[in-house]
């Protein structure tokens, strides 16, 4: 997925972490998951996101999650952080 | 277990006819002789037994279609398998079956003789890397054979396994082809896993970096079985064959595991004065083992026998009395190796004897009680471990479901989930172990007993440990996991998994 300079991240590389990259903009949620789990824990993994861009009522995002077998609250909490950095940085407030 | 529909297609492939599907652990009614044909050998006095490998391959007449076999007691380190597979692939023999004790990560090198079609068809326990993606990825002529270590022994005895050419890799040999594992610069300890091969392939090979001009003083394999020696430079790498250290568990989840499986034997009738125990060699077994040594110094017991590969810890516990005997199929680092080679209480014992169930009663049987390791469990207590999650093969059934059957009762211990992966299912991925031989669960998140052991559940009322189902234990898995996606398994099998009585339990699909 491509990313522009205004993209943020949230997260680490490290084992039953997760990285999250994602950039606001546009009226569609775009959403690629990469994880060593996808085959069992894909669909439920997508559910999540969704679930937090709901909380916070994103339409239009671009978003990128590389799993590396988190947890479901894990997932949640990283794109929740995601979240509320690109919100501070579109309001120009630090996150 | 197997699908109606698979044993209709495993009953098409040549030779297979009559494979029964699994319908019990105790449910064999076995027919026939032992003794598989062997041929009567005359050797002239004075024959000089060593020659080239090149020399051999033409005196045994080896061919296409031909079945050969070898051990894997030297493990990750062997360099036997490609040195003879490489020099058959030379003389443009193909089609070959290849029958090992085991296949390790080391035999990876093997690939190229499978693509060129030198190896069609393998019987081992396990396969794993690059030789299991082959076999998955329907690269074999028929289904890959997974046994177990007595089902090896038993398919051997009977005839079913027939062996045309063992090459038994041998750390000492003499002129005369008496061999051992203890001595030379790559000993591997106990050869039990290759006795039942020399006792019925029709020729037998010694493969070794260790000639001795004189007799052998220590035998594990007779000179009246080996036909042919031959030497080479190296049989194997040392690193890869025996570790150097112990390896116990320092993590914590696993050391509540097996202490709470110490407490679960100590609280049953299993722990007394004079039992029989199989420990194996992973982590938790021998932090299990740990708190077992502590257990019996308390009550002052001692352990009548030890059964099962052996390890530093189990010779501790030899030495300072606390097991009196040992009887030994495999070793995994050099005090054991050097223990079975020094100490008398120390027996090698063939994987037949350890573990045949078509025999009066193999070694297994006499165990009170076996802690074992899982990759993943069901709630009927039926175990896995030859494939990961996704159905991929990873490891072996080795002797698990041969000491599953012959103990008197059976622990796995085992984490609830592996990152975020639950170990505990509905279904595991591969039936290897029946649950009917599964009494016991030990978890970091409780203790589950099997429904058919109501006597073990009374003797662990009222001990402090956290009892409960295996129903709540595996919801317990399903809320911390989330819900997991169900696994779809290509139709196309590429292996079949047999219990150790030769039956169909389960089979390995195509990836």
């Amino acid at each position: 997925m491509e990313f522009s300079t205004n993209a943020v991240r949230a997260g680490s590389d490290a084992k039953h972490d997760l990285m999250v990259q994602l950039e606001l903009g546009g009226d569609a949620r775009e959403v690629e998951i990469h994880s060593k789990v996808e085959k069992k824990f894909g669909e439920a993994i997508q559910e999540d996101v969704e679930q937090v861009l709901d909380e916070f009522g994103i339409r239009g995002v671009k978003i990128q999650i590389d799993d590396l077998g988190a947890w479901d609250f894990a997932i949640k909490a990283r794109v929740r952080t995601a979240v509320k950095r690109a919100l501070a940085q579109k309001g120009g407030e630090p996150a | 277990m197997v699908d109606e529909k698979y044993m209709e297609q495993i009953r098409k492939v040549p030779g297979w006819e009559t494979k029964q599907a699994f319908s019990g652990a105790y449910n064999a009614h076995p027919e026939g002789s032992r003794m598989a044909p062997r041929p009567v050998k005359f050797f002239r006095p004075g024959t000089d037994k060593v020659k080239s490998l090149d020399y051999i391959l033409d005196a045994i007449g080896l061919k296409d279609g031909m079945t050969i076999s070898f051990h894997h007691c030297l493990r990750n380190g062997d360099a036997v398998m490609l040195y003879v597979v490489d020099s058959i692939a030379k003389k443009g023999i193909k089609d070959l079956t290849l029958s090992a004790s085991s296949l390790s990560k080391v035999q990876d090198c093997l690939l190229p003789y499978f693509e060129s079609g030198v190896i069609t068809a393998v019987d081992t326990s396990g396969a794993r890397s690059k030789l299991g993606s082959f076999i998955q990825k329907g690269g074999l002529k028929k289904p890959a054979i997974f046994r177990t270590h007595g089902g090896r022994a038993r398919a051997i005895e009977t005839g079913e396994l027939h062996i045309d050419a063992a090459f038994i890799a041998a750390p000492a040999c003499d002129r005369f082809g008496n061999l051992n594992g203890v001595e030379g610069k790559s000993a591997c300890g106990s050869l039990g896993y290759a006795m039942p091969d020399a006792e019925y392939a029709d020729h037998v090979i010694a493969v070794t970096d260790g000639l001795s001009d004189t007799p052998l003083d220590y035998v594990s394999i007779p000179q009246t079985q080996v036909d042919y020696v031959t030497t080479v430079d190296s049989i194997g790498d040392p690193a890869g064959i025996a570790t150097g250290s112990i390896r116990v568990s320092k993590n914590p989840a696993e050391l509540l595991i097996s202490r709470y499986a110490a407490q679960v034997i100590a609280a049953t009738p299993y722990f007394h004065d004079n039992m029989v125990f199989q420990f194996g060699s992973g982590g938790m077994a021998i932090a299990t083992a740990g708190y077992i040594r502590q257990e019996m110094l308390k009550k002052n017991y001692t352990a009548a026998a030890g059964v099962g590969g052996v390890s530093g810890f189990h010779v501790q516990m030899l030495k300072e009395g606390l097991i009196k005997t040992f009887y030994d199929p495999q070793d995994f680092d050099l005090t054991a190796i050097d223990s079975l080679r020094t100490d008398i209480k120390h027996h090698e014992i063939s994987a037949s004897a350890y573990a045949n169930p078509f025999s009066a009663c193999p070694y297994v049987n006499m165990l009170d009680f076996t802690v074992l390791s899982a990759t993943e469990i069901d709630v009927d207590f039926n175990v896995n471990v030859l494939t990961d999650s996704y159905g991929k093969l990873l490891g072996a059934p080795g002797g698990h479901p041969d000491a599953a059957a012959g103990a008197q009762m059976t622990l796995i211990t085992m984490p609830l989930l592996r990152g975020r992966l639950p170990m505990l299912l509905d279904h595991v991925t591969t039936v290897v172990t029946p649950g009917e031989s599964v009494d016991v669960l030990v978890t970091e998140y409780g203790i589950a007993v099997n429904p058919r052991r109501p006597d073990i559940a009374e003797c662990l009322k009222g001990k402090g440990l956290p009892l409960t189902s295996i129903e709540a234990l595996r919801e317990k898995a399903v809320k911390l996991s989330g819900k997991a996606s169900p696994l779809e398994l290509s139709d196309k099998i590429c292996g079949v998994v047999e219990y150790r009585d030769g039956s169909i339990i389960d089979v390995i699909h195509e990836l």
